[in-house]
């Protein structure tokens, strides 16, 4: 599961305010973060510029032992 | 997102004013590309039975116009019905916007129907009467065509406007 729900919710950003922020459907926003759809690189780095982290941040997490895994 | 003229037109087919971004374009194309694989599947078949025509003609004309209806409509019904499943006409539709969203649909199904019937009735007049070699005039004024585009495109403007208003419900 991506963090994009949880770093949203923490700038206090509504689905739509964030999809009009990198130019795309709040429908393709909530979608991303359901884990429905992967979005492109570019989309990514928009996402995570918005959001004010980074692709690890937004895409990674740690098992515990140092090890990232992808989501 | 760049716009191309593809873009535009699958916009205006399915009555889409909201933002284009990569997700739907990815499920447009998709949809698309296996709408088109069927479709030309169709072609082959349907270029038999034209051929047929030149040994049973009413029959091969019947055949073709039941399975004008089967397939093609079938075939847009359904790609409507995905592009709709994946979310692509992401109108939001309240219990308030509700009325005014089906009269805008019925309009826009209604434009779509009469370009449908017209395109395909110009387009198989002007391959007719390359193939027979005859004035396009004679194709034009052909009753059978009249009939079979007539036939087709009422019965995908029927298919349509049931998946359209099935779909077009208020969200919760």
């Amino acid at each position: 599961m991506n963090r994009v729900k949880s770093y949203r919710q923490r700038q206090q950003l509504s689905q739509q305010a964030l999809a009009t922020q990198i130019g795309v459907a709040r429908q393709t926003i909530n979608l991303i973060e359901n884990d429905k759809y992967n979005p492109s690189l570019a989309l990514c780095i928009k996402l995570a510029q918005a959001l004010g982290t980074d692709l690890n941040g937004l895409f990674w997490e740690d098992d515990g032992d140092g090890n990232n895994n992808i989501n | 997102m760049a716009t191309t003229i593809l873009t535009k037109f699958v916009r205006h087919f399915y009555g889409y004013d909201g933002v284009w971004d990569e997700y739907k374009s990815q499920v447009v194309n998709r949809i698309g590309n296996r709408a088109f694989i069927w479709l030309l599947s169709y072609v082959v078949i349907s270029t038999v039975l034209a051929m047929a025509a030149a040994f049973q003609y009413e029959n091969a004309f019947w055949a073709l116009m039941v399975l004008n209806v089967l397939v093609i409509q079938l075939i847009g019904g359904l790609a409507i019905y995905a592009i709709k499943e994946a979310g692509i006409l992401d109108e939001t539709i309240t219990k308030a916007n509700l009325k005014r969203s089906r009269k805008v649909a019925l309009r826009r199904w209604l434009g779509n129907v009469i370009q449908f019937i017209v395109t395909i009735y110009v387009v198989e007049a002007f391959l007719a009467s390359l193939l027979n070699q005859q004035a396009m005039t004679t194709t034009l004024l052909d009753h059978h065509l009249m009939i079979n585009c007539l036939w087709t495109g009422l019965s995908w403007g029927v298919i349509t406007l049931i998946f359209r208003l099935i779909t077009l419900k208020p969200e919760h």
